[in-house]
């Protein structure tokens, strides 16, 4: 699985999402703190994700924002 | 077999133990340590299906065949969590199930599904039982039924019952299908104890510690005062006041926040707080809250039954603010940064020990009580399931009872929670004998007040919502629980 399946994967799983579901964004997908937290932590102990944080969820991205973030987020810094 | 050998308390099941050393209450963990939920199923239930169902639930999960040895019956005292031990007992008893005939009387299925609810949960339970772990049945008509299922607190948080209700659905459809249950592997409580113990988060939690030290430096919590000082002999008991916010204000609120990249705790978080700024004039000030726990963050304790509930400080500096939405936005910040930095308590308290046990003194005061703040523990309290011709979904409570779940005697504890069609339903649990039934009505009402102003204009004056709270006679019960637009159902004494 490449990494944006990967991180796919994790956002619908824990905002219980199908995966045929419309694009949206994760307030309006329903998501709260506990939510965030699990992204978060999920992300950090699977794929090694450390500079995304509750803050960047709750911004409200969709999947393919938040993706672009997390991918942003492990490139070597400039 | 060593697997079977007794493992000391996790933290969080340290910490309830503690919260209830010294609190003067009956029991170890508090006079009545229940979880509790309650589901409406929907079909053709088969009552002996469902009865080896809950042998298999039992059976899945060790937390709810896991008793609480005190110090000297583990064979150790003193220690942490002052030597208790969970030991876990090898399926095989079942659990109690009883089958109620709720088909008779005039009240709606609904009215009777929640009379049914509140009447198990104020049973009595003897927590020494293997397994401590009880399903009340209703039968509502052939085709509707109310489960209401109970556990041990300290062994099975609120969350943890509904991946357990989860689970028995599936195992019925199974035994139904005679087939094998499609569930998750799940890890054992046990596993998340033992992975405690070997600090591997410590160096994580550790950057967090003096977060809070800064965080809660010369901070005090919110003091709210108490009708009258507890009497020593008199009888003592939490009651649990529900009532609910329509749709149209509900969904405003949800939407609101969303504007401001909220979640719908934080907006009515925010509502509470200016409630209580009203009632205190304290600006910056601590309120409780209580969180699904660190743990259960954890993708590989998503489906473990087990006690991860998290307690912690919110500290909100309402200073400067001058509208309601400037209090959302301070709100915001503060439970995101505390959300981040969250530990479990135990090690929040032994990290910013001075700064925990100054909170603790300013507000465990003579006729104060200590204001706490939470989402439902339930997260899929909206979800629907269906299997084995079946459907389930979580039942939600409106109406109030005399004797609800504990909460500490000098402990306000209000729980929010979603409610389908975009309603948001409230309980609030307080003790009996510290405040009035008039002041908890008023209570509700100066909360859906506040949320209805601010909501409906986020830029109103601070100075001026709190000035029409405290207008309206806060404390005094001045009857204006209906212009609110606030629904209320009183409590039903049966007897």
């Amino acid at each position: 699985m490449d990494l944006p399946t990967q991180i796919a994967a994790i956002w619908r799983e824990a905002l219980d999402v199908p995966e045929d579901a419309p694009d949206a964004t994760f307030f309006e997908l329903g998501g709260q703190s506990i939510t965030a937290l699990m992204i978060t932590a999920w992300l950090e102990d699977e794929l090694g994700v450390t500079g995304v944080g509750v803050d960047d969820l709750f911004d409200d991205p969709d999947l393919a924002t938040f993706t672009r973030l997390v991918v942003a987020s492990l490139e070597p810094a400039a | 077999m060593p697997s079977e050998a007794p493992f000391p308390l996790s933290l969080e099941q340290e910490f309830l133990r503690l919260q209830h050393q010294n609190d003067g209450s009956a029991g170890d963990f508090g006079p009545r340590p229940i979880s509790s939920g309650g589901w409406r199923l929907t079909g053709d239930l088969d009552v002996e299906d469902f009865r080896r169902a809950l042998d298999d639930v039992v059976a899945r999960h060790e937390a709810l065949r896991t008793e609480l040895l005190p110090g000297e019956a583990a064979g150790e005292d003193g220690g942490e969590g002052g030597g208790w031990r969970n030991l876990v007992h090898p399926p095989g008893p079942s659990p109690a199930l009883e089958v109620h005939d709720l088909t008779a009387g005039d009240a709606s299925r609904q009215e009777r599904s929640e009379a049914f609810l509140n009447d198990v949960e104020s049973g009595t339970f003897d927590m020494s039982r293997v397994p401590a772990f009880w399903a009340h049945v209703g039968r509502l008509a052939d085709d509707d039924w109310i489960v209401v299922l109970v556990a041990h607190l300290p062994v099975v948080d609120v969350w943890s019952l509904s991946l357990v209700m989860r689970d028995l659905v599936e195992l019925y459809a199974a035994r139904r299908a005679g087939r094998a249950p499609e569930l998750p592997e799940i890890r054992q409580y046990r596993e998340y104890a033992a992975h405690q113990r070997t600090g591997a988060d410590e160096a994580k939690a550790a950057r967090s510690y003096g977060y809070w030290r800064d965080r809660l430096s010369g901070a005090e919590a919110v003091a709210l005062p108490t009708d009258r000082p507890p009497v020593a002999g008199e009888p003592s008991g939490t009651r649990c006041d529900r009532f609910a916010i329509d749709a149209e204000l509900g969904t405003a609120a949800v939407e609101f926040g969303r504007s401001l990249r909220c979640s719908p705790f934080m907006v009515l978080f925010a509502a509470y707080r200016v409630h209580l700024l009203a009632r205190t004039g304290q600006a910056d000030a601590v309120v409780w809250t209580l969180s699904p726990g660190p743990g259960r963050r954890r993708r590989w304790m998503a489906d473990t039954v087990g006690y991860f509930v998290n307690f912690f400080p919110l500290r909100t500096d309402l200073t400067g603010c001058r509208t309601f939405r400037d209090v959302v936005e301070r709100v915001r910040e503060s439970c995101l940064s505390a959300f981040t930095h969250e530990v479990p308590f135990v090690r929040l308290a032994a990290e910013a020990g001075e700064q925990i046990a100054a909170l603790e003194q300013s507000d465990r005061i003579a006729e104060r009580a200590r204001p706490g703040f939470q989402m439902s523990p339930n997260p899929f309290v909206l979800r629907e399931q269906e299997a084995g011709g079946v459907g389930c979904v979580a039942a939600q409570r409106r109406r109030s009872q005399p004797l609800g779940p504990d909460v500490p005697d000098d402990a306000i504890l209000w729980t929010a929670e979603l409610g389908a069609g975009g309603e948001l339903l409230f309980a609030v649990n307080s003790s009996v004998d510290r405040f009035d039934q008039e002041s908890m009505d008023a209570m509700a009402d100066e909360f859906t007040r506040v949320l209805r102003a601010g909501v409906g204009d986020p830029e109103i004056r601070l100075d001026e919502l709190t000035a029409s709270v405290r207008a309206s006679g806060g404390g005094s019960g001045a009857g204006s629980v209906h212009a609110s637009g606030r629904a209320a159902v009183a409590a039903e004494t049966t007897s």
